[in-house]
């Protein structure tokens, strides 16, 4: 057989002759909507969980950042804080806003020391290698610096810390040399085993070209030396000899004495 | 709202049509129910927004008899055992239309379509064409070599017969 078209037409429509029920294919189709329907819905109220999760957790974060700052002592004015702890919560002290607060060009002398110095929790617990710890620990050229001194707690005797003020170069060689420490925390074999009960806590408040009072760092002076401002951190600070002469209130123990807490008092 | 009363008078009127060429291009006559259900399930989804049901129904039908034929990851897998291949209807072909159909079987889904939608649905080469989404010179070898094939296998089944 060689089909023709016509042969090849009656071929095709032999056999025809079923309906097709169309309460089938709109039942079909209702069905098919409804599905779509309710997994748009599902699908919609799964995307409306995550979005308002999403933004509780944005909003949360900032709220967080932004209580962070205040707390590591922004120079926009932190209001909290006493000595330092790894990573540990701070304490909220009072600290006299006009002491780190910029405000109208002022000189060191103007700027109050707090009554106790402020606690810092260092970022990672002052592990090295956190973000921003290598920074500077001024946000800009000093002029003048403000250095209070407390005791290892951070106390200070009478209420009112000793306090001395230096300008000009001595305050930059201060800044300087504070940041010229060590970025990375020394291993604890360069420490003496152990170190000598009288430690002293600085507070070091920059003052600006423009007179504004910059975040202040504090300073431990136990083994290793500690200095952060909240973020930028440096070990091992000394203070250079010249200017060790003007801050007399360090005293002797910018360093291990060599006296053993309990041993015999050598004479 | 939509029209259903339009949709059942076009369903009525065209139904019958359009299952049988279903079933001529599945070669089955289940999956051919299935293949106009479809279809027709598309045309009532979007019933309200086409101007022209059932060159969208034939459409429809013959892109998803085509994609149905496609080899998907997660369709059907090699076996060793051969199924039972379906027969045009499940019915031994006996006579000479019979055995047209069966040969139509054997041409493959774009073939099949062309020749359904050329000599069963009486679409022109430019309507076919638009049907499969093809340029109208594919339209016009691929029937040329469908009909061959038709000839070539039809003739030597009468060979092999008598």
């Amino acid at each position: 057989m060689s089909p023709n078209e016509f042969q090849l037409r009656a071929a095709l429509r032999d056999g025809e002759g079923d309906r097709v029920d169309p309460d089938l294919v709109i039942a079909q189709a209702r069905g098919m909507q409804q599905a779509r329907h309710d997994r748009r819905v599902r699908y919609g109220s799964v995307a409306a969980v995550v979005a308002v999760v999403g933004g509780i957790g944005v909003i949360g974060g900032i709220t967080l950042q932004d209580g962070g700052h205040a707390k590591s002592g922004s120079a926009a004015g932190a209001k909290r804080p006493a000595s330092i702890h790894n990573g540990a919560k701070s304490v909220p002290t009072e600290l006299p806003d006009e002491s780190i607060a910029p405000g109208p060009k002022r000189d060191a002398r103007a700027v109050r020391c707090p009554s106790t110095a402020p606690s810092l929790a260092l970022p990672g617990g002052g592990g090295s290698g956190q973000f921003g710890a290598h920074e500077s620990l001024f946000s800009g050229p000093v002029e003048a610096v403000k250095v209070c001194v407390y005791s290892g707690d951070g106390s200070a005797t009478g209420g009112t810390p000793p306090s001395t003020e230096l300008t000009g170069q001595n305050a930059t060689e201060l800044a300087t040399s504070l940041d010229s420490a060590a970025t990375t925390r020394p291993q604890s074999s360069d420490c003496p085993s152990q170190t000598a009960p009288e430690t002293r806590t600085l507070v070091v408040i920059g003052i600006s070209t423009a007179g504004q009072a910059m975040r202040p760092v504090v300073v431990t002076l136990t083994c290793p030396g500690l200095a952060t401002n909240g973020t930028a951190i440096r070990y091992g600070w000394t203070p250079p000899a010249r200017l060790a002469e003007q801050l007399p209130q360090l005293g002797a123990n910018t360093g291990p004495t060599g006296k053993v807490s309990g041993s015999p008092i050598r004479s | 709202m939509r029209d259903e009363a339009g949709f059942r008078t076009f369903v009525e009127a065209n139904g019958t049509t359009l299952l049988h060429a279903a079933r001529l291009l599945t070669g089955d006559h289940h999956r051919g129910e299935d293949l106009v259900q479809g279809a027709l399930t598309k045309v009532y989804l979007k019933w309200d927004r086409i101007d022209a049901p059932l060159a969208y129904a034939r459409k429809a039908l013959v892109t998803g008899h085509i994609d149905s034929t496609r080899r998907r990851w997660w369709g059907e897998r090699p076996t060793e055992v051969l199924p039972d291949a379906p027969g045009v209807d499940g019915l031994v072909a006996s006579d000479e239309r019979d055995e047209l159909r069966r040969l139509l079987g054997e041409l493959n889904p774009r073939e099949r379509a062309v020749v359904v939608l050329r000599y069963y649905c009486d679409q022109s080469e430019q309507d076919t064409a638009a049907a499969l989404g093809i340029p109208v010179g594919t339209v016009k070898s691929t029937c040329a070599r469908a009909l061959a094939r038709l000839r070539v296998e039809a003739a030597a089944s009468m060979g092999s017969q008598s």
